[in-house]
């Protein structure tokens, strides 16, 4: 490590104390760090990165309490050695200016708030808690978290008796997890090494990115591996790709369908797999025997000719083949997103590559312990959920575990949520309608757990508690599977590498205090060190050898199997027509459902949004690194493609101002060859406005400025990319 | 004496920065200071677009020119054919910046044109540059040119090679496979 | 040698605040802001102070030269400026170096240029020649004192030479690196040379008229010369159409050149980003409205003359600007046209602390000449 200069020593320093508060630790004499940093002994500690839900596992170095670098674990099966950029980032957000250093409570309607010590912020929280519940019942808090982090707050709201655990899911994939559910019995993953052929259709594993899955794809690619992206926009992934198909964004299911039924009318799909493993294939063809390639060809504008040949190359390569199931990219996004996700079952079942090399495979799993409850007091009984998921006459087909999260304000207005907790979530930029979303500020009581000033605790929250670094705390184990196919499980966990470096504090001590003070005795009695040891215990493994190699990986379970599939649905099958969707009324298997808006003017575009490599959605737009690059890439411009730009006279660099139904912003375009001419794209992460954060503050715009808070009413999820927008110069 | 050489792949590259941040974290460097970045080009007419990606980063030539211009030496060449430069001997003229073709060189805080060192006191200690070792698709490939077991001589027979501003003849330590792109 | 007193003037103070102004700049950079302080940048990392390095320098150079025709080649007029013209080469390499310094990030490791050379280095060569001619500088003006006529002359000869040197290898420096294709080649040591030349002049006819107005602060009378202004006019607009053919020539061969960049960064001179600098200033200012000046007045008024003197200089100053800027305006091409940035050409804009240093740089040569030419005689 080079020595560090007295003025990025200063600038570091600057830059955590601008925060309202003091900085404890921080506050050296830069002669001492130096001196001690030269003779200090290197130390390396495992964590996960926090910065996307992929979680990768990863060396913290630290020296002299202060942290250099990280580096991507190599066993781990997300990272495997390799890290993106904004993992690089997001660690160094420990020293971010935008960080919350102490408690806060709100106290005006200005955004103005005072700093209190944690025992007064658990007591007011306790009290005005205790206070709502003892008038309206427990069902009134709500929960909502990104999702997937933690697993202390069900128990807290159990005993309270609320069921309203929200994630941010149906803002992002819920389409995908439903659906995978229904047909498949759960999520299914691709399997790199093995593929001859490998269909992405609205998903960019360079652009949210995981390491070891672009590891192993560009290693099949060198192995011979044909690689067919289909997205509107040429996509990170598409530099690599043999094959670029540009797709009319909204028509993905026509395209699936056009698949499908040359798949089917040329008999390349593989019947025998068909016959035994998949419940609800005449339905299926019944209702769709009609909509050959040409049909397909004329809504999705990929030719018809086009459209076969990659059917024939998928029933060519099958099973060694496989139409990748997608995240963000289409589960989200369209009137016909759960139609397209079904389709992405069907046509990876009519090619019959589940447990085939090269085709997908379920997650291996394993399981942890826990330790010993500690709390034997009195339980609420369990309330109605507030977002209505799951729930007869609301969402029924919505899975309550992941809930609706882009309706608060409506709860809170109707009365069914009154004390809203916010846990590592940010709904104002990363929900659809901000102005709406302010709204949840009216809630009676409001307490965020954010990392630093984001915006829905900025606006909203009465109560700010800062939780800390993630490289600052250790955590719980955790398994590690899923997203991509790996034939065992792993287990991982974070370990603490440094000092908190301010009064924040981990998520268990949070909860510790605010349950305490609300009046249960002894919910979570056991320290962060117990849980670690109970949820190893069963594994055989100690925290110290853990800790040791940051990631073990357990016997392989998951392997290629020739015959007795058995699915976790009813009929034990692959299941193209969904039951609980009959139930509800509706057609059980997909069949083509237009897109809800088309444009239709010469000004007018339908509003795509997707990751940049070196950001995370709304998240890393503080980090000083990564806005570097953004800087030098000019990464905030609008991208639109250059024949629509000549004829509005849009030239690179151009002011536009761009107008949905709810929002009117202006931004810079980049004119380029890589868009389909019917869409805008626009980065995901940025639009950042609370001016506590200042790096990120008013730098772009954000597609969820434009978009109604929409519930889709089978899956729940926001039809994100249903949204025309106009532009005009200037 | 080991013969450091890279190899970067630039048609594997996908963009996303990672080694960028990465040497940035490794060295100490402030965000708006860095030794590599990435040229990004756009080639073709929709629907027919390729996108040209070439990692940059100091070449460590063989001749180097900034070596030669340096009035005070403070730019040298270790035996292991790694290029540094010295601070204590640096005046700040930046007539390296000048001679070097590639725009690698950038002045830190103390008014050195600084640029890749090539991790060289990590590399002397066995470890892999941080470019290298956190680069997902494995675009750069680091290594001894004399260590027979190096993938390193596999790899350069196998592609076709090319390398920056050959007409200088600066001789560097970098080789690109020779993009198959427009 | 007569001694007055100094009287603290107007003048005096402006000299002095254009001073502070530089002292406020060298702060700015030293203290605050770091080589952020200046416009450059890892794409541009030469602008304006280097430019008033060579400005400074060549002027010192070109000064030296028109006086060794007194010393050197025996033509008696010329005898009767050179101590003026000793002192303003003395000054003029003194800013130079001055302004260097500034530029320089850390110019006290300059003595690594002694300890730890580089031989290889045109910046080595330039610097050893100009620090020996500053040495001899000195060494002529202790002569001077002596009133050492024989020893003044034998080192003007050696000077001459060693000047030769300075300001060719000045142009090396530029030329020298295959990398930057527009300085590439013999073209910026002659013009370097040619460019002295001219300064001297120009240098030489603003001191002359200056020094004639005698009864004030600036000088002291000197027996009116008016047969040296009108030589020292033929002088200058002899060497300003010499220099005005070889950068049109220069330009011309640029523009056509089968070198994308070379020809490039010619159009970035003639229309582009430089055009109105170079057109303006270096070419309308700086060349034509001289000369017109000169063969208007018959090369007969000494005050004419030394309006031309001023305006070649400042246009002087903006052919440094120009032609460095013009070296690193293309975008290099690391590979078969692909450049970092989309743009076209490298941006730069001297900031505040440059124009303070350049400023004050002229401040401190006023302010030196005023001050010895007020305490002291020069006359021949």
């Amino acid at each position: 490590m080079q020595a560090m200069t007295r003025r990025s020593f200063l600038k570091a320093g600057a830059a955590t104390t601008a925060t309202l508060a003091i900085t404890k630790n921080l506050k050296m004499d830069f002669n001492v760090y130096a001196q001690d940093a030269k003779s200090a002994e290197l130390i390396k500690i495992p964590s996960l990165c926090n910065g996307c839900s992929t979680y990768c596992g990863v060396w913290a170095y630290v020296k002299n309490g202060r942290l250099w670098k990280i580096e991507g674990n190599e066993v781990h099966m997300k990272s495997r050695g390799h890290l993106c950029a904004r993992g690089h980032g997001i660690a160094q957000n420990v020293y971010n200016p935008g960080r919350i250093t102490q408690p806060m409570k709100r106290v005006d309607n200005k955004n103005n708030f005072k700093p209190i010590s944690w025992e007064e912020a658990f007591q007011e929280i306790g009290e005005k808690m205790q206070d709502i519940v003892e008038e309206y019942g427990g069902d009134k808090m709500v929960w909502a978290c990104h999702g997937g982090k933690e697993t202390y707050a069900k128990q807290f709201m159990d005993v309270i008796g609320s069921s309203t655990y929200i994630t941010h899911y149906t803002t992002c994939f819920t389409a995908k997890t439903n659906i995978w559910s229904n047909m498949a019995g759960g999520m299914f993953y691709a399997d790199f090494d093995n593929a001859k052929l490998m269909l992405f259709v609205g998903r960019n594993y360079a652009g949210g990115i995981l390491p070891a899955a672009m590891k192993r794809i560009t290693a099949a690619k060198e192995k011979g591996s044909k690689i067919i992206v289909v997205d509107p926009r040429f996509c990170e992934l598409a530099t690599i790709a043999d094959e670029w198909i540009p797709i009319r964004p909204g028509t993905d299911l026509a395209f699936f369908l056009g698949l499908a039924h040359t798949l089917i009318t040329e008999g390349l799909y593989n019947k025998e797999f068909v016959e035994e493993y998949v419940y609800g294939f005449d339905e299926f063809w019944m209702h769709n025997k009609d909509f050959d390639a040409e049909k397909a060809a004329a809504i999705c504008g990929i030719g018809a000719d086009k459209i076969r040949e990659i059917a024939r190359l998928l029933g060519e390569n099958a099973p060694n083949a496989f139409l990748e199931p997608g995240y963000h990219g289409l589960a989200a996004h369209y009137q016909n997103s759960n139609e397209i996700m079904m389709m992405n079952v069907i046509i990876n079942a009519l090619i019959g590559n589940f447990w085939k090399k090269g085709g997908i495979f379920p997650a291996a799993t394993s399981s942890l312990g826990a330790p010993e409850p500690t709390y034997y007091g009195p339980i609420a009984p369990e309330g109605v959920r507030a977002d209505g998921a799951g729930v007869a006459g609301q969402y029924p087909l919505v899975e309550p575990s992941r809930g609706i999260p882009q309706r608060i304000p409506d709860m809170i207005e109707k009365g069914k949520a009154r004390i809203v907790f916010f846990y590592s979530y940010n709904p104002l930029r990363s929900a659809p309608e901000p102005e709406y979303q302010k709204k949840i500020k009216n809630a009676d009581l409001v307490v965020s757990i954010p990392y630093d000033w984001n915006e829905t605790s900025y606006y909203t929250a009465d109560y700010i508690l800062p939780e800390n670094h993630y490289l600052e705390r250790a955590e719980s184990p955790k398994v590690v599977n899923g997203h991509i196919y790996w034939p065992a499980a792993q287990i991982a966990a974070r370990f603490k590498a440094l000092q908190a470096s301010d009064d924040s504090l981990a998520l268990l001590d949070i909860l510790k205090g605010i349950t305490t003070a609300y009046g249960i005795e002894n919910l979570y009695g056991y320290t962060v060190e117990e849980e670690m040891e109970a949820a190893l215990a069963p594994l055989g493994i100690s925290v110290k050898e853990l800790q040791e190699k940051g990631c073990i990986e357990l016997r392989p379970t998951v392997l290629p199997k020739e015959e007795g599939l058995s699915f976790n649905t009813f009929t034990k099958k692959i299941e193209f027509s969904i039951g609980a969707w009959r139930k509800e009324g509706y057609l059980g298997v997909p069949t083509w459902v237009p897109p809800l808006v088309v444009p239709r003017e010469k000004n007018e575009f339908r509003l795509i949004h997707g990751k940049q490599p070196w950001h995370s959605h709304i998240m890393t737009t503080n980090n000083p690194y990564l806005m570097a690059i953004t800087a030098e890439k000019n990464g905030t411009f609008m991208w639109m493609n250059s024949s629509r730009a000549d004829e509005l006279g849009i030239r690179e660099g151009d002011l536009v101002t761009i107008t949905s139904d709810i929002a009117t912003k202006q931004i810079n375009v980049h004119v380029t060859e890589g868009l389909h001419p019917e869409c805008v794209w626009l980065p995901s992460t940025y639009g950042t406005f609370s001016e506590k954060l200042k790096l990120g503050y008013d730098k772009g715009i954000n597609y969820n400025d434009f978009i109604p808070a929409r519930v889709d009413e089978k899956t729940g999820h926001v039809m994100g990319q249903e949204c025309i927008v106009t532009i005009t110069k200037g | 004496m080991p013969n450091y050489v890279m190899f970067i792949d630039q048609d594997k590259c996908t963009g996303c920065n990672a080694c960028r941040i990465a040497c940035q974290t490794q060295w100490g460097l402030p965000p708006e200071m860095n030794y590599n970045f990435l040229i990004e080009q756009e080639r073709g007419k929709y629907p027919n677009v390729e996108r040209l990606i070439i990692p940059m980063q100091c070449q460590h030539c063989d001749n180097p020119p900034c070596l030669t211009v340096c009035p005070t030496g403070a730019t040298y060449k270790r035996d292991d054919g790694i290029v540094l430069v010295d601070p204590k001997k640096c005046i700040g003229c930046k007539y390296c910046m000048i001679a070097c073709p590639y725009n690698v060189r950038i002045i830190n805080e103390q008014g050195v044109p600084e640029k890749c060192r090539f991790c060289a006191e990590y590399v002397t200690n066995g470890e892999t540059p941080a470019c290298v070792s956190t680069c997902m698709n494995d675009v750069r490939v680091f290594g001894d040119l004399d260590d027979p077991n190096s993938p390193l001589h596999d790899l350069l027979k196998e592609h076709e090679l090319m390398q920056m501003r050959e007409d200088l003849k600066t001789r560097p330590r970098i080789y690109y496979a020779q993009s198959k792109r427009g | 040698m007569e001694i007055r007193k100094y009287k603290v003037s107007f003048n005096t103070i402006i000299y002095l605040l254009l001073i502070a102004f530089a002292v406020a700049g060298a702060i700015n950079k030293y203290f605050i802001s770091g080589d952020h302080a200046f416009g450059i940048s890892p794409e541009v990392p030469w602008g304006m102070l280097i430019s008033g390095y060579v400005f400074f320098a060549v002027a010192a150079t070109g000064t030296g030269f028109i006086s060794s025709l007194g010393h050197v080649f025996g033509i008696k007029k010329f005898q009767a400026l050179s101590k003026q013209a000793l002192l303003a080469s003395t000054v003029l390499l003194i800013t130079a170096f001055g302004v260097l310094a500034v530029e320089l990030s850390n110019p006290f490791k300059l003595v690594y240029l002694l300890i730890t050379p580089n031989f290889t280095s045109p910046i080595f060569w330039m610097g050893f020649f100009y620090g020996l001619y500053l040495f001899l500088l000195f060494v002529e003006l202790f002569f001077t004192i002596k009133d050492n006529h024989k020893m003044i002359t034998r080192t003007a000869y050696v000077a001459l030479a060693v000047k030769l040197l300075a300001v060719t290898n000045l142009g090396f420096v530029f030329s020298y690196s295959a990398t930057r294709n527009f300085w590439h080649g013999y073209y910026y040591p002659i013009y370097m040379a040619v460019s002295a030349v001219v300064a001297g002049a120009a240098v030489l006819l603003i001191i002359h008229y200056l020094t004639k107005k005698g009864s004030g602060k600036f000088l002291i009378q000197i027996s009116p010369e008016t047969e040296l202004a009108k030589s020292l006019s033929h002088i200058l607009a002899a060497s300003l159409v010499v220099f005005a053919l070889m950068q049109a020539v220069n330009v011309g061969l640029s523009l056509n050149s089968a070198n994308l960049a070379v020809a490039q960064a010619a159009k970035a001179l003639i229309s582009g980003p430089i055009a109105m600098s170079f057109w303006t200033m270096e070419v309308v200012i700086g060349i034509i409205i001289p000369l017109l000046i000169l063969f208007i007045t018959k090369f007969s008024s000494p005050k004419m003359a030394f309006g031309a003197g001023v305006l070649t200089m400042i246009g002087l100053f903006y052919s440094r600007l120009d032609f460095i800027f013009a070296g690193l305006v293309v975008p290099l091409q690391t590979t078969d046209s692909v450049t970092k940035s989309i743009y076209t050409v490298n941006v730069y804009s001297p900031t505040w602390s440059e124009w303070a240093l350049i400023f004050g740089a002229f401040g401190f040569v006023l302010l030196v000449f005023d001050f010895v030419l007020s305490k002291f005689s020069l006359d021949a």
